[in-house]
Formats: structure tokens, C-alpha cells, sequence
């Protein structure tokens, strides 16, 4: 998944984009992937467990969960991956064009 | 003469009697012992691959975990000699939680609801039937719902029921009803000390919060060096909020 984030973030580098990561790794293995895989976007650390604050108030049960949010913060999408995820982030993006 | 053959007939059966008891408790011994078997060579084999680098960890759990398929004929054919025992349900417990989602056969239906229905051990059997969601095991579950005397066993079919639907987008609709039904009747039901019906209620809220269309809850954190984020600091931008590990 790194790879595919990756190219997303650097084709939209000039648009109103962003992933937002919520980690639930140790801070020192959190450190480690950043690094290893050129991880360039920003992440809430989620206190180094699955059970983090974040993740339980988002009910998160099973990882990587996805939710796509529009620039009104509005959740539009939800586990939307690989090329669907490209197509999704492009629709909002059109959207934005159109107001 | 005839007080001979009473005498012959209350040994014989005296005999009978004690020959049936201990035949019981074979069955029980052997179960016991057939589990602990298998249960110590699926142990040392969980040591040994945990001692492994963690890369070859997965490839050696897939390619030699100890086969336990002998394991389940054999206890099945104890159930079927005694099904009434307790030591049965034990073994069925056992069964069901090492078969991979294949359902029970339907003979163990019958036999636990023949037997065990009221029993409060039942619960054991019926939490372990996660993976198993064919016909037999529905009809089984409904069954303990509306007939069983034991309010764990109720519980537990209730819970079964609906956390196996409960990532079936299709039957919404009845998980709730479900969850609602576990909260009124079984508020106190635990499955390993957790209270359940409250946490799938909070978790059914929560994802209620978060249906497309609604508003992303704010979000206010830290990055791993402690600065504090937020999410809305990211309002203007389309977000792919990732929950993610490195794992």
C-alpha cells in the first residue's frame, strides 16, 4: 500500500490533498516504517496500540480502514482502495472545480 | 429356586450398572486425554514458531501446524457412543473451534439439543461457533434463543447470532435488533469478562457517527513527537484519513 499511497501523494502534490494516517504501531516501529518506505505525509500516533483513543472513538476493528473526507469535512467514502481510491479523490476534486 | 435366580439377576445387573459407569467415564477419559494431546503438540508447536524470525513465522504456522482432523473423527465418535455426557460438550466445544468454519454435524445438533439444552456449559459450545454459519447452525442457534432454560446459553446464541452478521452490510437491520434484544435481556452476559451487548451497542453508535454523509467527527491527537494535530486543522483539503500499522 505504500507505494500506491505514495504515487497518490505525489501526483495531487499541487492539489487540496492529503492522507492523514492514524498509526497504531510503537512509536519506535512507527519510526522505523516512516522511514524505511519514505512515508513524506503526516499521522496521528495512536498511543501504540490497536485499542488507541482514535481508533476506538472511530471503531475501528480491522486495519488499514480507510475513510475519505471532502474539504467540508464531510465523510464521503469509506474503505475505498487501489485504483477506486484514486477515482474517489478525483470526483471530490472535480467537485471543488464545479463550486 | 427362584431366590437363586434374583440373586443372579440383581448381580447381573448390579454388574450391568457399574460396567456402564465406567464405560462413562472412559469416554470421559478419553476425550480428556485425545484434547490434551493434541492441545500440548499444537502448543510446542506455537513455541517453536514463535522463536522463529518473525519473517519465516507465517510460512512455517501454514506449512506445519499439527493436522488435528484424526483428532476430531475420534471425538465425534465418542460423542456419538454417549452423547449425554458432559464430558460431550466439552468435546464439542473442541470440535467446533478447531473445524475452520465447517459446521457441526447435524447429528450434534440434535444430540446437544436432546440433551444439554439447558444446560449452562452449552455456552461454551455455542461461542465457539464464530465460523460456522450454515442452516443447522442458525435453526440450532434460534432454538437455544427461544427455548433454552439456561440465560447464558440464551446469551451466547443471541451474541453468536448476531456478531455473525455483524459485517453483513445486508442485514443491518437485524444486528441491531439483535444487539437491542442482547441489551434488554442479557445486560450482565460476559464473554471472557467483557460486557458485550454494551460494547457492540457503543460500536453500532459510533458507526452510526460515521455513515458517509456525516460529519468526520473532530479528531485531536498527537503526531509521535507530541506536537498536537487536529483534524480539522485539514478543512479546505480532501482527506484520506488511513487507520494503518506496520504489520
Amino acid at each position: 500500500m505504500y507505494p500506491h499511497e505514495r504515487s497518490l501523494v505525489e501526483r495531487l502534490k499541487d492539489k487540496p490533498f492529503t492522507i492523514l494516517g492514524v498509526n497504531s504501531d510503537s512509536s519506535k516501529r512507527y519510526k522505523k516504517a516512516i522511514e524505511e518506505n519514505n512515508i513524506t505525509w503526516p499521522s496521528f500516533w495512536d498511543g501504540g496500540r490497536t485499542g488507541g483513543p482514535i481508533a476506538t472513538a472511530w471503531a475501528v476493528r480491522g486495519w488499514p480502514t480507510i475513510y475519505i473526507i471532502d474539504a467540508k469535512g464531510v465523510i464521503r467514502f469509506k474503505n475505498t482502495r487501489g485504483k477506486a481510491m484514486d477515482e474517489a479523490v478525483d470526483k471530490l476534486l472535480e467537485e471543488m472545480k464545479s463550486e | 429356586m427362584k431366590a437363586k435366580k434374583l440373586l443372579i439377576m440383581l448381580i447381573a445387573t448390579a454388574g450391568l450398572a457399574v460396567a456402564q459407569t465406567d464405560a462413562k467415564n472412559k469416554i470421559a477419559d478419553q476425550i480428556s486425554e485425545l484434547i490434551e494431546i493434541q492441545d500440548a503438540a499444537a502448543k510446542k508447536f506455537m513455541d517453536e514458531v514463535r522463536a522463529l524470525p518473525r519473517e519465516k513465522q507465517r510460512e512455517a504456522y501454514q506449512k506445519g501446524y499439527p493436522k488435528f482432523d484424526d483428532t476430531i473423527e475420534a471425538l465425534y465418535t465418542l460423542v456419538e457412543k454417549s452423547p449425554a455426557e458432559a464430558a460431550s460438550l466439552k468435546a464439542i466445544s473442541w470440535i467446533s473451534s478447531h473445524s475452520q468454519g465447517k459446521e457441526l454435524k447435524a447429528e450434534i445438533f440434535s444430540a446437544l439439543e436432546k440433551h444439554h439444552l439447558d444446560h449452562s456449559e452449552l455456552s461454551e459450545v455455542i461461542l465457539s461457533l464464530y465460523g460456522a454459519k450454515g442452516e443447522n447452525t442458525q435453526a440450532f442457534l434460534s432454538t437455544v434463543v427461544e427455548k433454552s432454560k439456561a440465560q447464558d446459553a440464551r446469551g451466547s446464541a443471541l451474541y453468536m447470532q448476531a456478531i455473525q452478521i455483524e459485517r453483513d452490510t445486508a442485514k443491518t437491520a437485524r444486528y441491531k435488533a439483535l444487539v437491542e434484544k442482547l441489551n434488554a435481556e442479557h445486560a450482565d452476559f460476559e464473554v471472557r469478562g467483557r460486557k458485550v451487548g454494551a460494547m457492540m451497542k457503543a460500536t453500532l453508535e459510533a458507526k452510526e457517527k460515521l455513515a458517509i454523509g456525516k460529519s468526520a467527527p473532530e479528531i485531536i491527537g498527537k503526531d509521535v513527537d507530541g506536537k498536537e494535530m487536529k483534524l480539522s486543522d485539514y478543512r479546505g483539503k480532501i482527506v484520506v484519513l488511513d487507520f494503518w500499522g506496520d504489520w
